[in-house]
């Protein structure tokens, strides 16, 4: 008598380390990693500064200005120094190697695309804008002929209605500025101000990308609320809360798709649609079959506003990073499926763990992989997307390595049911947990690959039984 | 083209009793792939009540 053939069922793991689902539901191992730098050997890191020095931001600026050919400049922030690369693999510093752009440990960095600049902040510094040509800083530049009206010191920013919005000011935390339409550095003209719900207890800490055609601030660390923003100019702006609690973590902990707003409060991973939908109890995370994690300190909630996210667009998934319970580096990316999940409450949702042995991974972004390095590294992957991690050791790393190695190094995909104890027969009669069975086999059903091995391991009442089995091509295989 | 057809399964046998299981597969291979499709699990059921001396 045999169970049903059942394509594991994702809300049916206990443990599913560094597996990708593919379309299929299908457990697959994930990508590696593969250091951005010219070294083709794959082993060979390339720091920015040093392997001391962390990456805290990392972004792919594409730029038009006024030609219809656009040009690539990857921009990154190491240490308190500035860095761009054309895809060549190589950085370099556009404000000197020992400049003071910040603190090294700074956690809340932002690189924002507006206007045909990347805009970085921190609140530490003052802002600071790259044209992929020279660096502009609101101390000292002119634009469009006069003087440039100083921006205020800002954490983070984004670009809506051809307007920066910013926000994390220390002398007015629940204050947003805009600029004018047209003219990200005119915070004077039409562009203004507002402040979201001030004195409740909490400041805004970040908000997302525009989502159509509103885009929405967040407050927290404490009790958490969510704004909409609608309208099109400052005559006709309108803020209403959609949300409460669910109080965001840090502002690179928000991640926008074309279909929805993701965040990691101090609760849990959530979404804005079901949010709205349903509220923020528990049964509507999008980390409820996770919540663990949360619940018995298995991360470290220390070290939750040091989180940040990504989106890879081409294999629907998003990602945070945190610091596993017991140690200090963010070495685990909590990764969830959107294409493949259900967002309702007790709808399935596709989880994973992704665990990196080696990496200590501060920040990171979605960017098109330039053809230079593509060619450089004898790959296939010109223009498509991919993550870019930035690391404590000066790097930054692209994961969508086919290798399947990080760097050269071994990891490890683990998948691991719960405990079974109930099972049908042929005749639609229950076996109850009361009730012994006699287990005389597992059949596993895989894509073959090469020949290569996996390691099965069988617990009977907690009796451990391991063995290894072929993941090889051959008998059955269809072509 | 728009899925694989390649498939292929392996039978590992158990010698145990008990009332309950749990499975585990790992792969740690540098440049060693693993892609799961789904298990099943083979038994018969014993006796519906528990025979130990109580």
């Amino acid at each position: 008598m045999s169970s049903d053939a059942t394509v594991l069922d994702p809300n049916f793991g206990t443990v599913m380390d560094n597996i990708e689902f593919l379309e299929g539901g299908q457990r697959k191992k994930r990508l590696g990693l593969q250091v951005y730098s010219t070294s083709t050997s794959h082993t060979t890191t390339g720091a920015m500064i040093s392997t001391s020095t962390p990456v805290r931001a990392a972004v792919d600026f594409w730029r038009y200005g006024a030609s219809l050919t656009p040009t690539q400049h990857l921009v990154a922030v190491s240490g308190a120094s500035l860095f761009y690369s054309t895809g060549n693999g190589k950085w370099t510093t556009l404000n000197g190697a020992a400049s003071s752009f910040g603190a090294s440990t700074n956690i809340n960095t932002m690189i924002t695309i507006a206007g045909d600049y990347a805009v970085i902040s921190d609140e530490s510094a003052t802002p600071i804008a790259y044209n992929q040509s020279t660096l502009k800083d609101s101390q000292t530049a002119t634009e469009g002929g006069s003087t440039w009206a100083l921006w205020p010191r800002f954490t983070g920013s984004r670009y809506h209605l051809d307007r920066l919005f910013m926000w994390g000011i220390s002398t007015s935390p629940s204050r947003v500025h805009y600029t004018a339409a047209g003219n990200i550095f005119d915070t004077t003209s039409t562009g203004s101000s507002f402040k979201i719900a001030e004195g409740d207890g909490d400041r805004v800490i970040g908000a997302s990308k525009p989502f159509y055609a509103s885009m929405y601030f967040f407050k927290g660390p404490q009790y958490g609320s969510l704004w909409q923003l609608s309208g099109v100019g400052s005559t006709d702006f309108a803020m209403v809360q959609v949300g409460y609690g669910a109080p965001l973590v840090n502002q690179r902990a928000v991640v926008t798709t074309p279909s929805d707003i993701f965040w990691m409060s101090q609760y849990g991973i959530h979404s804005l649609q079901t949010t709205v939908k349903y509220g923020n109890v528990e049964e509507a995370f999008l980390s409820l079959p996770i919540q663990k994690l949360w619940r018995e300190g298995l991360i470290r909630r220390d070290r939750l506003d040091e989180t940040w996210a990504f989106w890879h667009p081409q294999r629907s998934i998003v990602g945070w990073a945190v610091v596993p319970a017991g140690e200090t580096t963010h070495r685990w990316l909590l990764m969830y499926n959107y294409a493949l999940s259900d967002p309702k409450p007790g709808g399935k949702k596709f989880w994973a763990i992704w665990k990196f042995n080696n990496n200590d991974l501060t920040c990171g972004d979605t960017f098109l992989i330039p053809g230079t390095w593509n060619t450089l590294v004898s790959r296939n992957r010109a223009g498509q997307p991919a993550p870019i991690l930035g690391d404590a050791n000066g790097n930054v790393f692209v994961n969508d390595w086919t290798g399947l190695s990080d760097y050269g190094n071994a990891y490890t995909a683990t998948v691991r049911t719960p405990v079974l104890t109930r099972f049908a027969t042929d005749r639609q009669q229950l076996i109850p947990e009361t009730q012994e069975k006699g287990f005389v086999g597992i059949v596993t059903y895989f894509n073959p690959t090469a020949a290569v091995s996996a390691d099965v391991s069988v617990w009977v009442d907690r009796r451990l039984q391991s063995t290894t089995i072929s993941l090889a091509g051959g008998g059955a295989t269809l072509t | 083209m728009l899925g694989g057809s390649d498939f292929n399964y392996a039978e590992t046998i158990i010698e145990d009793r008990g009332r309950s299981i749990m499975v585990q597969w790992s792969q740690g291979g540098a440049g060693e792939d693993m892609e799961l499709y789904g298990y099943s699990i083979r038994f018969y059921p014993a006796e519906q009540q528990a025979k130990e001396v109580s």
